[in-house]
């Protein structure tokens, strides 16, 4: 297994061997500690100093279901500290068949290039066809010239224009480039870099196998049996995928309404992963319901819209989504939002901190709460990076800070997710505390058995949850399979086991995690970064949520000890 | 024995015709409840009592109304 460092300013490159004692370090616990190593914690985060990493999960390229996610990691410039973002699709796998758990940019330029990444080593070609193009235009353009058979992770007009939204995208099983590495603006990174496209081209490359078959195949028959027997992984979101937690987060007041100002939102139903799925199925053509983002995954969260004729809109419409782009716009008609993401996706931004930035100007009164055809104008103008169009792609804490509006759902800078965090406290916990700013992934606690509208319990609920999520994130498991597997870590530690051919264990596993943790909270430190950071915005400490009637209650020395309690 | 009326709300994919009024002997756990229902607690369904979360402890009182919510760990 190779580490590949490639110099943006030079055009050059050089092949690092992985020592087998670090195979563990995959995905997110490579991408924080190079970060937290070599890039300086005051850099600037668009300027030289700063790196752009990629890493595989540790168990990306087995074929393990679910398993294919690769990370991104570099100084965030929305947030201004860590920042780590992973998803799903196909180019960690052909990066994996080249034998790289990572590849690590360097320096900057001032013009765009194709990196092609291939058996015999890297060639740096002009970019300058694909510049200005939706996403969509410049897929086809990667395959014209390097063939289908490769993958890439390429950024749209957003990053071009670094704008802090921005993010990176790569192909989903079926092409389609829609899978998104969208927090923290790592789109932005890649755009001061002059990396328009990463082309991973794995012909003639041997293909990868568990170095130990049997234990492998043993473990990965256990772990098959718990996605399959779990409902959530096995039934509902194979189903309805993740937009099942509209009716869920809105029975909760948990479901970001208009700016966050409540959680439950009338037009609901409408966006509800049941309507999702009703007029999926109903249109049928290019459609489907249940749908895999990345080869062998058993939960086939995604979908693939299409319009009233059958033919596609976009992939996927999640939960975040409706979320932000519906809800907390006043948006209740499904295609509306669907135009939106769609729009997100072809210019590459982060669907959350974009629904979030346009909360914001709709509080403002650029527009109103539930026009459509006015946002859609907003993001139409952030494709083409007119004034106000760069407003909006800058996040939503800048667009509260041009607009002066107080009422800005973010923290560390990136706007929160969906979910209101005072009905669901234990991600208002999350959100506070982690390094990466307001994110879900980052510590899930909605499926937990716990009341969430209670403060007790929600602060050890969302500790044990981020190291839940650092343990998936570096091993390139999608969190969602957590719910399967329920802490079972020695099955993980089998797998592992099974597929790099040294031997790992479930503490080492967890370990790991922890430090990873660890290491993320001294960079931010180190960047500057204060307990005054680890608090939700004001209006949301200070205000009721109307509709689950409670306020964030957390008390404040709890999230100031927060990391002190956490042990490796 | 006493009786007494609850009423479910089920977001359960395809089972949904869980939701409806129940005539239910008093006490009962809403544990026991989730059981009768054919449903496993904290793995088929997150159960919502009015407006919050239950625990597995909480005894039905008349007229409580019991969601079936989706347990996911999602978004």
């Amino acid at each position: 297994m190779q580490i590949l460092r490639i110099n943006m300013a030079s055009l050059t490159y050089a092949y690092e061997t992985v020592p087998d004692a670090e195979l563990l370090l995959g995905g997110r616990a490579f991408t924080s500690k190079i970060v937290a190593e070599e890039v300086p914690p005051t850099a600037h985060p668009l300027g030289p100093n700063n790196k752009l990493v990629l890493s595989n999960g540790v168990l990306t390229g087995s074929l393990a279901s679910s398993a294919e996610r690769s990370s991104m990691g570099a100084k965030s410039p929305l947030t201004g500290g860590i920042k780590e973002s992973n998803a799903g699709g196909t180019a960690g796998l052909h990066m994996g068949r080249l034998g790289l758990r990572a590849v690590i940019f360097e320096g900057i330029r001032d013009d765009f290039q194709i990196v092609h990444i291939h058996k015999d080593g890297v060639r740096f070609e002009a970019a300058d066809e694909l510049l200005g193009e939706p996403i969509s235009v410049a897929k086809e353009k990667l395959f014209e010239t390097y063939g289908d058979q490769v993958s890439f992770y390429v950024i749209g007009t957003a990053g071009e224009m670094k704008m802090l939204s921005a993010a990176i995208a790569n192909l989903d099983k079926d092409k389609s480039p829609t899978r998104f590495y969208g927090r923290g603006g790592l789109g932005a990174v890649a755009g001061s870099k002059g990396i328009k496209a990463v082309v991973f081209d794995d012909r003639g490359a041997a293909r990868h196998k568990p170095k130990d078959r049997d234990r492998f195949r043993a473990a990965l028959k256990t772990y098959s049996t718990w996605l399959r027997e779990t409902p959530g992984t096995g039934k509902t979101m194979p189903e309805l995928g993740t937009a099942a937690m509209v009716k869920t987060t809105n029975k909760l007041g948990a479901l970001p309404t208009r700016n966050f100002s409540t959680g439950s939102f009338e037009g609901h139903e409408s966006i509800s992963g049941e309507v999702l799925r009703e007029t999926i199925l109903e249109r049928g053509g290019e459609g489907n319901p249940t749908h895999a983002c990345m080869p062998g995954c058993m939960i086939r969260c995604s979908n693939i819209y299409a319009d009233r004729d059958g033919k596609k809109i976009t992939s996927p419409i999640e939960y975040e989504n409706i979320g932000l782009l519906g809800s907390n716009l006043g948006i209740a008609d499904l295609d509306q939002v669907v135009e939106l993401n769609r729009l997100c996706n072809e210019y590459g931004v982060d669907t959350i901190e974009t629904g979030a930035a346009i909360g914001v100007a709709m509080e403002a009164g650029v527009l109103s709460f539930g026009d459509f055809e006015g946002a859609k104008e907003l993001l139409e103008g952030l494709g083409q990076g007119t004034p106000l169009g760069r407003i909006i792609g800058s996040g939503a804490v800048n667009v509260g800070k041009i607009y002066g509006v107080r009422k800005v759902p973010a923290v560390k800078g990136q706007a929160m997710s969906a979910y209101d965090p005072r009905a669901i406290k234990g991600l208002g916990v999350t959100f506070s505390t982690s390094p990466q700013g307001a994110d879900h992934t980052a510590g899930q606690t909605i499926r937990v058995q716990i009341d969430h509208h209670q403060a007790d319990g929600q602060v050890e609920t969302s500790r044990q949850a981020q190291i839940t999520n650092a343990v998936f994130d570096m091993l390139g498991i999608c969190y969602f399979g957590a719910q399967a597997v329920q802490g079972r870590y020695d099955l993980l530690a089998d797998l592992v086991s099974g597929y790099v051919g040294v031997e790992f264990t479930a503490d080492d596993i967890v370990k790991l995690a922890k430090q990873t943790l660890l290491t993320e909270v001294d960079f931010n430190r180190r960047a500057g970064f204060t307990k005054a950071d680890d608090r939700l915005p004001e209006h949301i400490l200070m205000e009721e949520n109307p509709a689950s009637k409670t306020k964030f209650d957390i008390p404040e020395e709890e999230l100031d000890s927060f990391w002190d309690e956490l042990v490796v | 024995m006493k009786q007494m009326t609850v009423k479910v709300t089920s977001h359960l994919f395809e089972q949904t015709d869980l939701s409806g009024e129940y005539e239910l002997p008093s006490p009962l756990g809403i544990d026991e409840f989730i059981d009768r229902l054919g449903l496993r607690w904290d793995v088929d369904v997150l159960v919502v009592v009015n407006d919050s979360i239950v625990k597995k402890t909480y005894v039905l009182q008349p007229g409580d109304h019991v969601y079936l919510l989706t347990p996911l760990t999602g978004g």
